[in-house]
Formats: C-alpha cells, sequence, structure tokens
C-alpha cells in the first residue's frame, strides 16, 4: 500500500486524543485519519510502507525506513524535521509500536513534564538557534537515524537496535542522546565488538549491569568523559578503542577476541 | 593544550541549503602551541544536535581547507557548532572552545568579534545600535524584557534567524556610515592599519566589493560630493544581502521552512 498521505496537524490532535483516551483501553487505532481530508494532508513522495509487515527488531524498522526513503529518493535532511511525517509513521504500526497486552489493555507512554507528553509516538519539537529540530526520544525516528547513521558498517547498529520496536531502552537512551556517541561509527561498532555475540546473535548478559565492571553505561558516560580529555575517538577504528579501554574492560574484551 | 579563540575565525557563508564554513585557522597566534608535531592533524568538527562532520585542515606545518566545505552532512542549514582538534595517532593534543555559527552572524564564533551584544532597559523602545568615538567596539542595545521573554522561550535574540535577518543589514549600513561618512575615515588606511573596530568592519565590507574601497572624503571640505561612499555602502550591503539570501530567508522562516 502506497502511504501517499500524512496526518495534518489537525490530525496529530486526534491522535493525541486517542492516546490520551481510547489507546489505553485497547480500543481500535484510528488509522482512517492518515487518508480523510479533514485530518490529512497529501505527502510530497508517497513511501511503500506495507502496513502488514512485522518488525522482529529496531534494526529492522530502522532499515526498513531508510529503504522506503531510499526509494521515495529523500535524503535524511528531507525528513527529520517532519513531525507529522513521523507521527503518522507510528499510527500507521500503532499496534506494534504500543501493541495490546494479555489483559487487552495498551501501555502508553507518557511523560507529563514535556511539552510533548506522548513524545515517543509524537516526536516533540525543539528549536535551536531558530533551527526546528525532532526530539530523539520516538520510537520511529531514533531507529532510523541509528540506522541510517550506521548503514555502511558492518554491524548497522544491530548493537544498539537489537530490542523489540515498543521499547525505548536505556541503550537506546544512551546512545541516541549523547551526540558525540551517536555520531561517531567507530564507537558503535566497539560496543558491538565488546558486547556483541556473534554466535548466539544477541548482546552478551550483564553487558548493561550497572554493578558490571566495564558495563556499557560505565563505557558511555564516565569512561568515555575520561578519554575524551586525552583521545580522538573519531580518529581511531573501533578496535584501537576497544584495546585503549582500561583494565575494567578485560574481560569483555577477552570475550570479544 | 588549548587552542586560544584569537586562533580561529569562522563564518557560515550560505544562506539557502546546506551552509558552507568560511574557517581560518592560525595558530601563529599562539606562542604556547609553537612545538606541536609538524605532522600531526588539524580537523574542524561540526555538529548541530546529534548531526557531525569532521574536515580535513591538513597538518600543522600547513593548515589549509579542504575543497569542499559545504556542511551538507549536518542537520541544520542555518547553525553549526564548530572545535578545532589536533590529532596525532589517536592522540588528542590541542582543541579550541567550541563555536556556535549561525547564517546570519558574522565571525559569532571566532576571534574577531565586531559588535557586542548588550542588555539594557530601553524603556519601550526595542533596540538601538551604540557607536562610540573611541576604540570601543559598537554595541548592539537590546531591550532587557524583550531579551529575557525571547530567552524564556529558549533563543537568545542575537541567534534568532528572523530578527538579526531584519537588524544586521541596518546595522552594517549604519556602522559603515558612521566610519566613512561621519568620521569621515580613510577605508585604505583602516584595512592596512592597526587591528581595530573600525578596521574589521572594513575587512568584513570588503568581501562584498571584490576587494574594492571607497576613495576618502576631505576632511576639511564641507560641500564634497559623498554619493559615492553612499553608493559604495549600499552596494556593499545590498551583495551582504544578497549572499545570505537575507529576503529569501525570511519568507521561509515565515513559510515554516528552513
Amino acid at each position: 500500500m502506497k502511504f501517499s498521505r500524512i496526518l495534518n496537524d489537525e490530525g496529530v490532535n486526534k491522535f493525541r486524543a486517542f492516546l490520551d483516551d481510547g489507546a489505553v483501553t485497547g480500543e481500535p487505532v484510528p488509522t482512517e485519519l492518515l487518508t480523510k481530508q479533514e485530518t490529512s494532508q497529501i505527502f510530497s513522495k508517497p513511501l511503500d510502507l506495507d502496513q502488514n509487515i512485522v518488525f522482529c527488531s529496531k534494526l529492522e524498522l530502522g532499515r526498513y525506513l531508510d529503504n522506503a526513503f531510499e526509494k521515495a529518493d529523500l535524503r535524511r535532511q528531507n525528513v527529520i524535521r517532519n513531525r507529522n511525517l513521523w507521527a503518522s509513521i507510528v499510527l500507521h504500526w500503532f499496534d506494534q509500536f504500543c501493541p495490546i497486552g494479555s489483559d487487552g489493555k495498551r501501555a502508553v507512554s507518557k511523560v507529563s513534564y514535556s511539552p510533548e507528553k506522548y513524545q515517543k509516538y509524537i516526536p516533540q519539537e525543539v528549536t535551536e538557534y531558530g533551527s526546528k529540530n525532532l526530539h530523539y526520544r520516538h520510537l520511529a525516528l531514533t531507529p532510523y537515524r541509528i540506522f541510517e547513521r550506521n548503514k555502511l558498517s558492518q554491524n548497522e547498529g544491530r548493537c544498539i537496535l537489537a530490542g523489540p520496536i515498543h521499547i525505548f531502552g536505556r541503550d537506546i537512551e544512551a546512545v541516541s542522546g549523547r551526540a558525540e556517541v551517536f555520531s561517531n561509527s567507530q564507537l558503535i561498532e566497539a560496543i558491538h565488538i565488546l558486547y556483541w555475540d556473534e554466535t548466539k546473535g544477541k548482546l552478551r548478559p550483564g553487558y548493561s549491569t550497572e554493578t558490571r565492571a566495564g558495563n556499557i553505561h560505565r563505557l558511555l558516560a564516565d569512561v568515555r568523559n575520561q578519554r575524551k580529555k586525552t583521545q580522538d575517538w573519531y580518529s581511531m577504528t573501533a578496535r584501537q578503542i576497544v584495546e585503549s579501554l582500561p583494565e575494567e574492560f578485560d574481560g569483555w574484551k577477552n570475550r570479544s577476541r | 593544550m588549548k587552542i586560544p579563540n584569537e586562533c580561529v575565525n569562522a563564518s557560515l557563508v550560505r544562506m539557502k541549503g546546506p551552509p558552507q564554513l568560511d574557517c581560518q585557522i592560525d595558530l601563529s597566534a599562539a606562542t604556547h602551541l609553537d612545538g606541536l608535531p609538524a605532522k600531526a592533524s588539524v580537523y574542524v568538527d561540526a555538529t548541530f544536535r546529534s548531526s557531525f562532520m569532521r574536515l580535513y585542515f591538513g597538518t600543522v606545518d600547513s593548515i589549509s581547507p579542504p575543497k569542499n566545505t559545504i556542511l551538507d552532512d549536518l542537520d541544520s542549514t542555518t547553525v553549526a557548532k564548530i572545535v578545532v582538534r589536533i590529532v596525532e595517532h589517536g592522540n588528542l593534543i590541542a582543541q579550541s572552545n567550541r563555536f556556535t555559527l549561525t547564517n546570519q552572524n558574522p565571525h559569532s564564533g571566532g576571534s574577531k568579534s565586531i559588535i557586542k551584544v548588550e542588555y539594557r532597559q530601553l524603556n519601550g523602545r526595542p533596540w538601538k545600535l551604540e557607536i562610540y568615538s573611541d576604540d570601543t567596539m559598537p554595541a548592539m542595545v537590546l531591550d532587557e524584557d524583550w531579551a529575557s521573554t525571547c530567552l524564556k522561550k529558549s533563543i537568545p535574540i542575537q541567534d534568532d534567524l528572523q530578527i538579526m535577518g531584519v537588524l544586521m543589514p541596518q546595522i552594517f549600513e549604519a556602522i559603515l556610515e558612521r566610519i566613512l561618512l561621519v568620521e569621515r575615515r580613510n577605508a585604505y588606511e583602516l584595512y592596512d592599519g592597526d587591528e581595530t573596530w573600525r578596521k574589521n568592519w572594513i575587512v568584513f565590507a570588503s568581501q562584498f566589493s571584490d576587494g574594492k574601497l571607497p576613495q576618502a572624503i576631505d576632511e576639511e571640505d564641507s560641500d564634497i560630493d559623498t554619493s559615492h561612499v553612499l553608493q559604495w555602502v549600499d552596494s556593499v550591503v545590498n551583495k551582504y544581502c544578497e549572499s545570505r539570501e537575507i529576503s529569501t530567508s525570511l519568507i521561509d522562516l515565515l513559510e515554516g521552512l528552513e
């Protein structure tokens, strides 16, 4: 099915009203908002977004969106500031972004202190120096951005994008919320080397356990902040970054060899 | 080691589409950097939010910008934050402060500030330009209440593209007229002379006149024709607006485009 219309502002308001009310009780998703004249508008480049596709991970979602944008001749800069597009994408596959639980209800993520309380589904707009952008804490935008940034590397950012699409965990927060991590593909590759188990095709247990030596949060926060005073991780290969890490990472390094 | 602000002079020089970085790095101004390894790499890292581009500016003994300095992989067409880094074998040897550049604020991140911004109670007047007869840099004085309200909305006035797009041509014109018509300074002497705010404005203006400067007006002659200076100033300000596509940008901003 061609995804040729996206929500207009009125449609976004109606989607928000659904999140306020019917979404929690498991009511049907109002996908008609994407086709009605009053709640939608034509999107400049129709996209091929199969409504029946099932995404097993954020990696699959990111790759699928990147492919769809590429086919429609859309660059990253053409899409990443379009709030209504990203809200529409979530609405399109809402049952996957906010699945109904065994009790027939949805756990709708809500942040009451934020200007956009449903920022996981409708991106929050932020203005910096007069330039409008979207906040990273969004279930579709961020997987796309991480994939797009790392698609030319062997791992495609899979260590960060491994989980299901409705979960925005601490790992993805730690990466997408830090520009110097997000933008450094070599560092993402280093995370892959350290914590990804190639034989099992999943992250090694304990990689994000705060009490465990050399966990991912230590790497991305304290150790990185300390190292960046004397090292330039942008000009180092992933392997060089890994080998330069202090002793507390030895266990992970040994497992990765 | 710290690369001092004086060593870096940077601005964004395109108003439409991805910005182009114009960055000059001169390490000779900092004697404590004399011992840097000659073959260490010099990078300018440009970021905006989570987007990043690294530009290679050669080595310490031969600093030169790359052929292409268009920041087309940044997520903003109007703002870039830059840091200069000197690196050898993965070791960070020296680094500058982070400068925020916007495409309507010349030299906003570099060392040669050509105007200062002050906040005062202006009693109903939104802003005024103060130009002093001594060597004190001209000031764009903004009404304190207006500035603080803008700041609450997270946009400092001096970074608001719409407001600065309207103010900068006026400021540019007023300062050039003050230097050349009121003070009757010789533009050529200023250009070749010591570092002062007047020189910096004339050097900045010369970018928009293919380096040509107006003949000085005779200080003694009150009846002299000043039209050639007025025309030069007018042409410089027009070229400045044209190069930064200020009108187009204001229309785009109103229409919600970037």
